[in-house]
């Protein structure tokens, strides 16, 4: 499998300031590929050095391939992009920014414009100042996506999209990918990352923490457990296994967060007079915090 | 040609204002002219009681405004400010519009190199500044033939507005240059006004003395006084100078603008 999108030791600094480290990331062809991190990690200063809308201080950065700057043109005839904002010529109505982002690329995109216009129940003769941020944001999806891209990158799509109409872009998104397309899918929102990509990298402080796979970092992870004991079993003071974290004793109950040995887990569970015990799968939220705690 | 075509679309409101301005501003004029010759005042007298520094900053200074020459050379210093403002506007625009707009990230992740998008940018600005050249010759020399009178001064009008469209494209060029080695894309315009007011101040410096000598070389305004077009001529050594200056500001501003973060 080649590499769509491939960074090495790949660097910006907006003068002192940190933008990203070392980011070294290998999206490859046919993924769709999560990226997610909190506000400021560098998850847009990424994208943007992949596009060339900023210069990079150090380190390389690849896709199809080609050098992202010397390269710029030849590799933005494939990739579509959707900004976390969206923002266009307000004087223009839906169709004419449409028809004039399709004037860039080398193929006729109205049917493709049409077909996604309808499928996301975008009025294209309204004017974009005249427009809501909810469908602002469908507009960038048709621009994103109207020359049937080879690599799509989103930056925060889903801002603004009702749970519906998310609903349909995500459909939309693994339609593009059936066709081909690769996707770069940068959120905050860990659910909607879990919802629909194949592996995902976390970014932290402008450095990659992880790249896995989703269920592989959904197993890899901690499990929340709780456990209550019995009325005559006395007030339990805690729970003393090897992996345990955050342990918090409200009454009866005893809850604590795990990674270890399960059979050392169930061992220690073993020695209470238990009524009730939960151990669940952890929240991508909580693994995710996991990442990020100090 | 698209992005050609959408900037011309886009700048064709502020350059009617211009236009209309303009016209209303030069036709005014040239109809004041007709009661100022034949009610027999002696301006030149009423303007000599003026202080010399009014009269430089008035563009007046050194030129006879009860000739027909005289006077279209006065009214054409004012129509030469809009322009060099219009000109800083055009330059600013041109390299921070779509900053300040924040359509950047539409525009510049289309499969174009940045020059190339500046480049027409700029094409489109130009375009307007020589349709304001132009149409102020235009209707200058309509106005003027409303006045009936027999000296013909088509060809100074013609020489004053080339004189327009060299300043001007000298503007657009420096404040372009400014704009693009601006780190905050808001300020682009403003450093282009300052260099305006400071062209405007030296250029009225230059007035005050006798002989200017090397303040004319740094007084744009001055490049191409009244005295030497009425005189039917644009001095060659300071079209040179603004040709290359201009190339020198685009080369600067294309180069600065390549290599500038986008946000």
């Amino acid at each position: 499998m080649s590499a769509v999108i491939e960074t090495k030791k790949l660097t910006k600094y907006y003068g002192k300031a940190r933008g990203i480290i070392d980011v070294d990331l290998t999206v490859n062809e046919g993924e769709i590929f999560g990226f997610i991190g909190p506000n400021g990690a560098g998850k847009s200063t990424t994208i943007r050095a992949l596009l060339n809308l900023i210069y990079k201080t150090s380190g390389e950065a690849r896709i199809f391939g080609l050098d992202c700057e010397k390269d710029k043109v030849k590799i933005l005839e494939d990739v579509g992009y959707l900004p976390g904002e969206v923002f266009y010529y307000d004087n223009m109505r839906a169709i004419d920014l449409l028809r004039y982002s399709a004037s860039f690329y080398k193929k006729d995109c109205t049917r493709k414009i049409e077909e996604l216009a309808d499928i996301l129940q975008l009025d294209l003769n309204k004017k974009i100042e005249d427009m809501s941020l909810g469908n602002k944001k469908k507009v960038g999806i048709i621009q994103g996506l109207l020359h049937s891209p080879r690599l799509i990158i989103l930056d925060e799509p889903t801002s603004g999209l009702d749970p519906l109409m998310q609903k349909t872009f995500f459909d939309l998104i693994r339609r593009e990918n059936a066709r081909g397309a690769t996707v770069l899918f940068s959120s905050h929102i860990l659910s909607e990352v879990q919802r629909i990509c194949d592996r995902v990298a976390i970014i932290r402080d402008g450095r990659i923490v992880k790249t896995q796979k989703i269920s592989e970092l959904k197993q890899d992870a901690y499990k929340r457990v709780s456990f209550t004991v019995k009325p005559d079993g006395g007030k339990p003071a805690g729970i003393s296994v090897e992996g345990a974290q955050n342990v918090e004793v409200q009454g009866d109950t005893v809850s604590f967060i795990f990674k270890g040995d399960v059979n050392a887990l169930l061992r220690a569970l073993c020695g209470y007079p238990l009524a009730n015990i939960d151990i669940a799968e952890p929240a991508l939220e909580e693994i995710f915090m996991h990442y990020y705690a100090n | 040609m698209n992005i050609l075509k959408r900037e011309l679309r886009a700048g064709l409101k502020p350059f009617l204002l211009w236009m209309i301005a303009v016209f209303t501003f030069v036709f005014i004029g040239i109809i004041k002219f007709g009661g100022i010759n034949t009610g027999g005042a002696d301006l030149s007298k009423l303007l000599a009681s003026f202080p010399r520094i009014l009269l430089a900053m008035l563009g007046m200074a050194g030129v006879d405004v009860n000739t027909l020459l005289g006077y279209t050379a006065v009214l054409f210093y004012y129509v030469l400010i809009c322009a060099a403002i219009y000109s800083v506007y055009l330059g600013a625009a041109a390299v921070t519009r779509e900053s300040v707009d924040k359509t950047y990230e539409f525009i510049f992740t289309k499969p174009r190199t940045r020059g190339f998008i500046l480049g027409m940018k700029l094409l489109a600005g130009w375009l307007y500044l020589l349709l304001f050249c132009v149409f102020s010759f235009l209707f200058s020399v309509w106005s003027i033939g409303l006045l009936r009178v027999a000296e013909d001064v088509t060809a100074q009008v013609l020489l004053f507005s080339l004189s327009l469209f060299l300043i001007g494209s000298l503007f657009i060029a420096l404040s372009a240059c400014l704009s693009a080695l601006s780190a905050r894309a808001e300020k682009g315009a403003l450093r282009g006004n300052l260099a305006f007011l400071y062209a405007f101040i030296l250029g009225s410096v230059s007035d005050m003395l006798d002989n200017a000598g090397a303040l004319r070389v740094i007084s744009p305004l001055r490049y191409f006084p009244a005295s030497e077009i009425i005189g039917g001529r644009l001095h060659g050594g300071y079209i040179a100078l603004t040709a290359l200056l201009t190339a020198a500001f685009l080369l600067i501003a294309f180069s600065r603008f390549y290599k500038r973060d986008l946000t």
